[in-house]
């Protein structure tokens, strides 16, 4: 107990990077999603194919593959970066993947109808995107982008392995001088438990929120 | 590195990335497996009535996912070095336990897909509750939760790279030693990324041959 | 009882004699399918035209060409004098830009079988929206303009309900009020009813004759209700295979069909 209370602004600290990353990845994974999603169904056969390439090589590599990656990729081509930037950019690249087919399918989802009605009384692409077509499909994106990210933020966890001091970092780093694993992890377990569960509950309210029509 | 592409030691170690791929291969299935039969029970837990027995399912899945995996493997090797002796065997472990939350909610939605009137069916015609379950319960909801379980088998063995945080002789570890013995970055991880490339892309592809195949008892 | 509004049709003259819709030969393709095989169709400002025939003849294909939701590959459509989706550039046909093509959609308004209706707007919304983000009229005014239109569609106890709330009968004629709202040339009717419970569709119909009966209104309709064509229209056109293949008053199509072809379909169309 005592160990907890004495290293308690260390595990802080990781805390805030841990939330720092993420909020700067889900952001990022967001905004690249909407123009990957958007070019995947309306752009044409370069975006579409670019765009394809791109989010079939994220879907088929696990989140620490690519990390390493760009992680260490990008500084040995001779471009220097710090740690922090290029995890971001590495976790972003992921995140942006799997955001792009959540906003492809949900965008996709809307019948053909509406874009036919919204382009008879004249709105040209995007103000028919922003009026009609978007604030239909935001219902159906909410869900999936809210458990994208819970792993997103799940998976911030890996940039330890990077010797980025996040939340678990710091957890093993105390670790290693108070000798406790058990009821460390099981603490760190329950913060990243609040993080996540928090997030779920965020969405859950978004989700009400958009769904005032029937 | 410079920017001259050398590829010669990946082509050496070919046959451990291939060793490296194998073993996650074997990980995967023997967690799927183990995992299945946690999810399975704690599944049935859910939906018994029971609520002291659902809450505590219930509460299992929520932890899971909401806490890293990473943080699992930690806490299953560092915390238990007596039970669980080595890096392999906790891995597994953890995967098992991780993935069982994932998929008591697959087996969830499998049971309750399986209407009440087959069960009232069975029932009628004398099976008793684990007849039931054997016999009516189980292959309906197989092919019900055959998707859903191809796509967690995928992202069981892409999980698999985390046991390289603790040494795990899979294909991203083997990918590491690469890095340290040759320096080769930029040749190892394309090479390594091919390789999980093409093994998720061919298991997608013969699992959704296997689910077209069942499909047609439909 | 409606009250005319003729704006929206051409200045100048008022009304009569000018062509809004002259397509020639037009033709279309779906990959191999010829869906239109040389469509030749006039119609005058101020004019009810009426357009049956069997499925497949092609009819809500030449109406999607006319307001450019399908783009064509032969012949010409000119609505108001000004070719429809292309520019005429030294004998070959290059597509306008989109924000061009959007301002003819602009004039035409259609009415969907499906209705389209904006599932995420009230009814006063869904009508509003045009006129606000397209002709750039102030909302407020947008606005008691919505609520003019759906009052005369019957609709003014409706203004704050979603389609969700509706009855299908109500939907089209939200979406008929949406196409008012446009103040277009031409407004284009497909098979505005043919998705309605039969008890629906009276309400509906109820609205587009007083519509035509305003004789400020020109109206394109694709529809199977022959009483309809009967009592409304100025003319009625017949097509099959894709082309035209009689027109005429509605008292003398029906009564006296000259080919075969438009015989044969309102003999079975009579039977049922």
């Amino acid at each position: 107990m005592q160990a907890i209370l004495d290293n308690w602004p260390l595990l802080i600290d990781g805390l805030v990077v841990t939330i720092e990353i993420s909020i700067y990845v889900i952001v990022f994974g967001t905004l690249i999603g909407l123009v990957g999603g958007l070019s995947l169904l309306y752009g044409g056969s370069v975006l579409r194919g670019l765009f394809r390439a791109y989010v079939d090589i994220i879907r088929g590599l696990p989140l620490l593959v690519t990390i390493f990656l760009i992680f260490y990729g990008i500084p040995a081509v001779g471009i220097p970066m710090d740690k922090f930037p290029a995890a971001v950019l590495a976790l972003s690249f992921f995140a942006g993947g799997h955001m792009s087919e959540i906003i492809r399918g949900a965008v996709g989802s809307i019948p053909k109808g509406q874009m036919d009605a919204a382009a008879s009384i004249g709105l040209t692409f995007f103000p028919r995107l922003r009026y009609v077509i978007l604030p239909q499909a935001i219902r159906r994106i909410v869900p999936p982008w809210v458990n994208l990210c819970v792993e997103l933020i799940k998976g911030t966890s890996l940039v330890s392995l990077v010797s980025i001091t996040d939340l678990l970092l710091s957890a093993q780093q105390i670790l290693e001088r108070t000798a406790q694993p058990i009821p460390f992890y099981i603490l760190t377990a329950a913060i990243y438990f609040v993080l996540c569960y928090s997030m779920a509950t965020l969405g859950g309210r978004l989700e009400k929120r958009f769904a005032y029509y029937d | 590195m410079g920017y001259s592409l050398n590829f010669n030691p990946i082509w050496e170690n070919w046959d451990k990335l291939l060793l490296g791929l194998g073993l996650g291969l074997l990980i995967t299935v023997i967690s799927l497996f183990v995992g299945a039969i946690i999810g399975l029970l704690a599944a049935f837990a859910r939906t018994s009535g029971n609520p002291t027995i659902s809450r505590v399912a219930a509460g299992y899945v929520e932890i899971m996912r909401n806490v890293p995996f990473l943080l699992v493997i930690f806490f299953v090797y560092f915390g238990f070095p007596t039970l669980v002796p080595d890096q392999t065997s906790s891995l597994i472990v953890a995967m098992a336990i991780y993935s069982g939350a994932y998929m008591t909610e697959i087996f969830r939605a499998g049971i309750l897909a399986v209407s009440k009137g087959f069960l009232e069916a069975g029932k009628s015609i004398g099976l008793t509750n684990w007849q039931v379950i054997r016999f009516v319960t189980l292959p309906i909801m197989f092919r019900v939760v055959l998707p859903s379980l191809s796509n967690t088998l995928i992202g069981l063995f892409k999980d698999t790279s985390l046991g390289a945080a603790i040494s795990v002789p899979e294909l991203t570890y083997q990918g590491m030693v690469i890095n340290t013995n040759y320096w080769r970055i930029i040749e190892s991880w394309t090479a390594v990324g091919a390789l999980y490339l093409a093994t998720c892309y061919s298991l997608a592809f013969l699992l959704r041959r296997i689910e077209h195949r069942f499909a047609q008892w439909a | 009882m409606i009250e005319t509004e003729p704006k929206g049709q051409m200045p100048g003259g008022p009304g009569g004699g000018k062509n809004i819709i002259v397509i020639e030969d037009l033709q279309k393709r779906f990959g191999h399918l010829e869906v239109l095989k040389g469509v030749d169709l006039k119609v005058d400002q101020g004019e009810v035209v009426v357009v049956i025939g069997p499925s497949g003849s092609g009819k809500t294909t030449m109406l999607r060409c006319i307001n450019f939701l399908e783009e064509y590959n032969g012949g010409r459509i000119y609505v108001d004098g000004e070719l429809v989706g292309y520019r005429e550039k030294g004998g070959k046909l290059v597509r306008r830009s989109e924000g061009e093509i959007a301002r003819m959609r602009a004039d035409v308004a259609m009415v969907f079988q499906s209705f389209n209706l904006f599932p995420h707007m009230t009814a006063l919304e869904n009508v509003a929206l045009g006129p606000i983000q397209v002709r750039k009229v102030p909302k407020d005014q947008a606005y008691e303009k919505a609520k003019a239109l759906l009052a005369r569609v019957g609709l003014a106890d409706k203004l704050d309900s979603y389609p969700s709330k509706l009855s299908g009968g109500q939907q089209q004629r939200v979406g008929i009020a949406r196409a008012l709202a446009m103040e277009p040339k031409i407004i284009l009717f497909d098979e505005v009813t043919s998705a309605l419970d039969p008890e629906l569709v009276g309400e509906v119909l109820a609205v587009m004759k007083q519509l035509a009966q305003s004789h400020g209104v020109t109206m394109l309709v694709v529809t199977h209700e022959m009483m309809f064509a009967r009592e409304v229209a100025n003319r009625v056109v017949f097509m099959d295979g894709g082309k035209v293949v009689e027109e005429g008053k509605p008292e003398e199509l029906f009564s006296n069909p000259q080919t075969e072809r438009l015989r044969t379909f309102l003999k079975r169309f009579f039977e049922h």
